[in-house]
Order: structure tokens, then sequence, then C-alpha cells
């Protein structure tokens, strides 16, 4: 049963990809877009142009974010046994934004739009790994979860209050740039970029894969889950490692989007009635993506040329998500 | 034998030493119950003794082998552990979390084999949770919810089982009941069984031995000698004793008590707990001679090796 509902977000996951490739400001046939995407000699080169220059970086830019998103955000609520704790928990988007401002705010006009590209994807791994680091050696002198989750929001406001200077002395077309880039999208991606993504998302999701059954016992708390075997030190510093680079580096690519994190855990519980990372796993990473296809493709908005922010769609999803999660907790 | 021990323990946390040079045993087949006024580090020194907490000097044995040279496994395969902190997933269906007892006998995966599936049915049969097991931990009472970690615990098939203040937040029917369960797990399965308790008067009927944190340090023995040295009030400061119910058991014999006063009682109720009768035309005599007790021609210096005697062990 259960399996099968996997089965069915995972095929929700192909029909999403095949509508951002065949619907958006033109649509293409299912038979032009299949000879498009084989390289067949009759196919139209617009087709071929607007498929693998446009549509699909973006479509595996939202399958990837989608997908790390998720687990992130799964690790880290299991970790900090918080339910509203999410992959930014930690301060990375914070840092990762700081790398962004100093780049853009501070780089005198050189760098003012996203086409910036692998130079603001750098500074924002750059940010987003200073925070990580300091947070991982933290973690290894710090007895308890939640002061560490204390620490990194710690982080993320110190790396916040240095972005409000900035932007406080930047000039207003530096600042556009900046907020461009908090509005989050998958459409900035290149063949260089999404390869940089994938190489450091895809470790990560198969490293958390293997920790369905420590993440199991830990459901219980870290004492609990050291008294069933679990080396708890050392899963740690795994969640920790995992979750801070998926959530890095699609923050360094795509924007700080953080809905995903925090709302794809709590669907896929109350979707699935369980709390088994064996099921939940690969659940968040198809309905990740899922999530994410959608919004990229609500956001191009099929018909029209424009586009609008990736967050403010997940948003309008994920705000009511979390408002249901807290109201049926509430006693 | 010992399966649990500590050698010239000193415990406590972040480097300040809350006691030391404490000697705990903890054998199979026994239920202790560990008791001292709050503050005292009852928490403290269970939490060393399961290896939660490293000890500040000494060393913890678990079935002979050092405990900080044991793999987090190996450990979880002597000793199971039930804490107080509640989990925090009310989406955990009960026989999932019962399941994660066996995650020191599984796999990578944890796949559960048919083994595993008859321990974890056992487990909730023996807890009697086993009409819960389709509930999720949101659905459950503090009781149920208590049982159910017993149940988890019990899963993992552990030689040693320790709780730290399994009756609390319970009404008494529930304490009784958890009580019982954890005295029959320690005399039908010779499990070693160490709980922490603010509840004396139970702790006092229920317990073959009593281990006391206190002032003077840790003092262990039957609870009727801790009780008739004093040592007892001493730990708590005031009086804290009630009368003993007789229980309907199986009689492993019969004798007379030729002794007075306060020693009287706690004699009768040490033969009470042996589940020996006590009858005035019995031809078998306890005495006291010169501070020991006599039964018969046999010397016992304390209650406790009585008890054991009556028992036949």
């Amino acid at each position: 049963m259960k399996g099968l509902m996997i089965a069915a977000l995972a095929l929700l996951t192909a029909l999403l990809v095949f509508a951002l490739l065949a619907w958006g400001s033109v649509s293409i046939s299912a038979g032009d877009l299949w000879r498009a995407l084989i390289g067949s000699s009759e196919a139209q080169e617009v087709h071929r142009r607007i498929l693998y220059d446009l549509r699909l970086p973006k479509a595996l830019a939202a399958l990837v974010a989608g997908a790390s998103l998720a687990v992130a955000g799964l690790l880290m609520q299991t970790l900090f046994g918080n339910p509203l704790a999410g992959p930014y928990v930690l301060g990375i988007n914070s840092g990762a934004g700081l790398g962004v401002a100093l780049l853009v705010l501070a780089s005198g006009g050189l760098v003012t739009s996203l086409g910036g590209g692998l130079a603001l994807a750098a500074a924002a791994i750059g940010g987003a790994g200073l925070v990580l680091v300091m947070v991982v050696l933290l973690a290894e002198r710090v007895q308890s979860a939640v002061t560490l989750l204390i620490l990194g929001l710690m982080f993320g406001a110190m790396a916040n209050g240095v972005v409000s200077i900035l932007i406080y002395f930047a000039q207003p077309d530096q600042i556009q740039a900046f907020l461009l880039w908090t509005f989050g999208s998958f459409r900035a991606l290149g063949t260089q970029q999404l390869a940089i993504l994938s190489a450091i998302c895809l470790p990560a999701l198969a490293l958390a894969l293997l920790l369905p059954k420590p993440l199991n016992a830990l459901l219980l708390g870290e004492e609990y889950a050291a008294s069933m075997g679990v080396e708890v030190k050392q899963l740690r510093r795994r969640l920790l490692w995992a979750a801070s680079l998926l959530a890095g580096a699609v923050t360094a690519f795509c924007g700080p989007i953080a809905f995903l994190g925090i709302a794809v855990p709590h669907l896929c519980r109350f979707l699935f009635k369980t709390a088994d990372h064996r099921i939940l796993l690969p659940a968040c990473i198809f309905l990740g993506a899922d999530m994410a296809l959608a919004a990229e493709w609500v956001a191009g908005m099929p018909g029209s040329s424009s586009a609008l922010p990736i967050n403010a769609i997940l948003a309008l999803v994920g705000a009511p998500v979390v408002f249901w999660v807290v109201l049926r907790r509430a006693p | 034998m010992n399966l649990l021990c500590g050698e010239n323990l000193s415990i406590g946390y972040k480097g300040r030493t809350l006691t030391s040079g404490l000697n705990p045993q903890l054998r199979a087949g026994e239920l202790v119950c560990l008791l001292g006024p709050n503050g005292a580090g009852k928490t403290t020194l269970l939490k060393t003794l399961a290896g939660l907490l490293p000890p500040l000097g000494g060393k913890v044995l678990l079935k002979g082998q050092e405990m900080h040279q044991l793999s987090a496994q190996a450990r979880a395969r002597l000793l199971s552990l039930v804490l107080t902190e509640r989990p925090r997933a009310p989406l955990f269906p009960v026989e999932e979390l019962v399941a994660l007892g066996r995650q020191p006998h599984t796999g990578a995966r944890g796949t559960l084999s048919a083994a595993d599936q008859g321990a974890i049915e056992q487990a909730m049969v023996r807890a009697g949770v086993l009409d819960l097991r389709m509930r999720h931990l949101g659905q459950l009472s503090d009781g149920q919810l208590q049982r159910v970690m017993i149940a988890r615990a019990l899963a993992q098939e552990t030689p040693v089982l320790a709780l730290d203040e399994p009756t609390a937040f319970l009404d008494l029917p529930h304490r009784l009941s958890t009580l019982r369960l954890l005295r029959q797990l320690a005399q039908a399965e010779g499990k070693a069984v160490l709980l922490s308790t603010h509840e004396l008067d139970l702790a006092l009927r229920l317990a073959d031995r009593l281990w006391l944190l206190g002032p003077e340090g840790l003092l262990q023995g039957a609870p009727e000698d801790l009780a008739l040295s004093g040592a007892l009030e001493r730990a708590f400061g005031a009086p804290v004793l009630d009368p003993l119910s007789e229980e309907s058991s199986p009689a492993g014999g019969q004798l007379r008590i030729e002794v007075e006063g306060a020693a009287k009682r706690w004699a009768e109720q040490a033969v009470l707990r042996a589940h020996w009768r006590i009858d005035d035309q019995a031809t078998l005599v306890l005495r006291q001679e010169a501070g020991a007790w006599v039964l018969g021609e046999r010397r016992f210096e304390l209650l406790g090796p009585l008890v054991d005697h009556l028992r036949g062990r």
C-alpha cells in the first residue's frame, strides 16, 4: 500500500517533468518533444534550443532542489525533535545570503544580476560553508541538540544583521539584484551549475538513504537511540553534513527556498500516517520534487512569457500546511 | 552473578562530581529499587551505569566487560533502558515503536526476520499492550505509553533492564501493575531489573534489594535490613514506613517467629516476601541470637540472605 503511494508520487514526478517540458510560453507537442529530446534530424532547431537551453535545466534543477530541500528538512526535524525545524535552522541560508550580499552589494556594481552565475554560486557556497563548518565544529562540543539549534539561529541572526547593514549602504540596482536572488528561482542554472548542484546533492541524498534505521531510533531522542545501539555523535555529524550540503548547494544556485524543507516532511507524515524513515525518505524525495516542479510550472504561467517568484508560489502553498500542522497539534 | 556493577564509581556531569566511592552491584534474577531524596543523583547513577554518561572516576562493568570499551550495539544487546523522556512523534505507530527494540539485533536496513516479529509480539503480550498495536503514540494515555516503552525494552531481549522512575505520572493501579510486571520479569525470566523510584512503600514491598543513595553514599541491602538499621530513615531524614499487607500466594513453607519489637515486624515481612507462611504452631522457629538471625540450625547475619534461603536459592 505505502509502496504503491510512493510509486504514485514518482509517477506524478514524471508527469510534472513532462508538463514542464511541453508547456511554457510556447507549447511543444509530445511528438516534437520526443524528436528534440533524442536529437532526431527531423527536430526543429528552435524546439531543441528551448528544450536543452531552457526547460530541461530548470526541470532538473527543480527536481534536485525539491528533493534535496525536503530531505534536508526531514533530517533536521528528526535530529532536533522539532516539528518546525527546517533545512535552514542552522543559519545556512543566512550564511549563503551573506555571501551573495557581499558579492552583489559590495562588489560596487560589478555583479548586478543573476547572470553573475558561477560567481554568485561561489559566494553563496562560501557563506553557507562558513556557517556549516562553525556548526559542525560546535556540534562536537555541545551536548544537546536544542543548544545547537539555538546557536544556529544566532548565526543566522548575525549574518542577517550584516546583510541589513550592507543593504542600507547599497545602490537601488544592487538591492534589486539581491532581492531577486532571495525570491528563489530554478531558471538561473546552466549545464555547468546543474552538474555542480547534482555532484553535491546526489551523494548527500544517497547518504541520507543509508540512515533510515538510526533515524527511526532517533525519534525517541538521543539517549534512547544510544541505548538501542546507535553511535549518536557519529549519526549527528552525518546528518549535519548531509543537511548542510543539501541546503547549502540548493540555496547557492536557486536562492533561499525555505518552505519546501518545512512543509514537505509534514505532508509526507500525514499522507502516509507513519514516522518510519524507510517510507518518509523516498516519499520526501518524490513529493519535494513534485512540489518544486508544480510550483515552477505555475510560476512560469504557461502561455505567458513572464514568471512569478518561486518563493511566493511556494509560500502560498507552504504556509497553509504549517498552519494546519500547528492547529492540529494545539490542545 | 553480577550482571552490572560499578567499581569505586564517581558520578556527576560536566566535570562536577555529585558523589563518589560507589560500588553498586546488580545480580541476575533480582529486582533492585534505587531510592534516595531528590537531587541525590539517582538519574545520574542510572545513566552512568547504562553508559549514557561517562563515569568521572572508577569503572562500570557490564557482564564483566568494561562499559566504555563496548560498542553501542554490543551494549544495546546487554542492557535496555526506559527513561522519563517522552517520545515526540505523535504519529509513530505503537507496533513500530516496539519494533525499534529489535535494532541491536537486525542488519543495516533494520529488516525484521520472523524471529524478530515473534520477539516483538511476545514483548507486547508481556507488557499488556497487544491491543494497542494499531494505535499511534499521540492516542495513548501516560500509563499506556509507559507500558509501550517497557514493551520496547523487552523486545530488545537484554539480560539487564534499567528504568528511570517508571511509575512517575501513573495512578496507583498502573503503578502496581507496572511494578508487578517488572518483578515477574526478574523472578520468572531471571532478568536483572534496576529501577529508580520515589515509591518508597511499593519499593519496600516489591524489591529484592534496595540501593539507597544518600549522604552516606550508596547503601545496599534487603529492604528489611535497611529499615531495621535505620539507614532508610537517615537517608530521607524522616520516618517513612507503612505496614505491610499479606500477600496471597502459594506458601513455600511455614515457620514461627520468636522475636520482639520492630525486628519482629521486619522479620515477618521478609518471611512473607519469600512466600512463606507465619504459623504459631509451626515447628521451624526463627530467632535472634547475638545480633544474628537463626532459623533451625542455620545462622544468617541479615534478613536478605534468609529470604534467599527460604526461596531455595
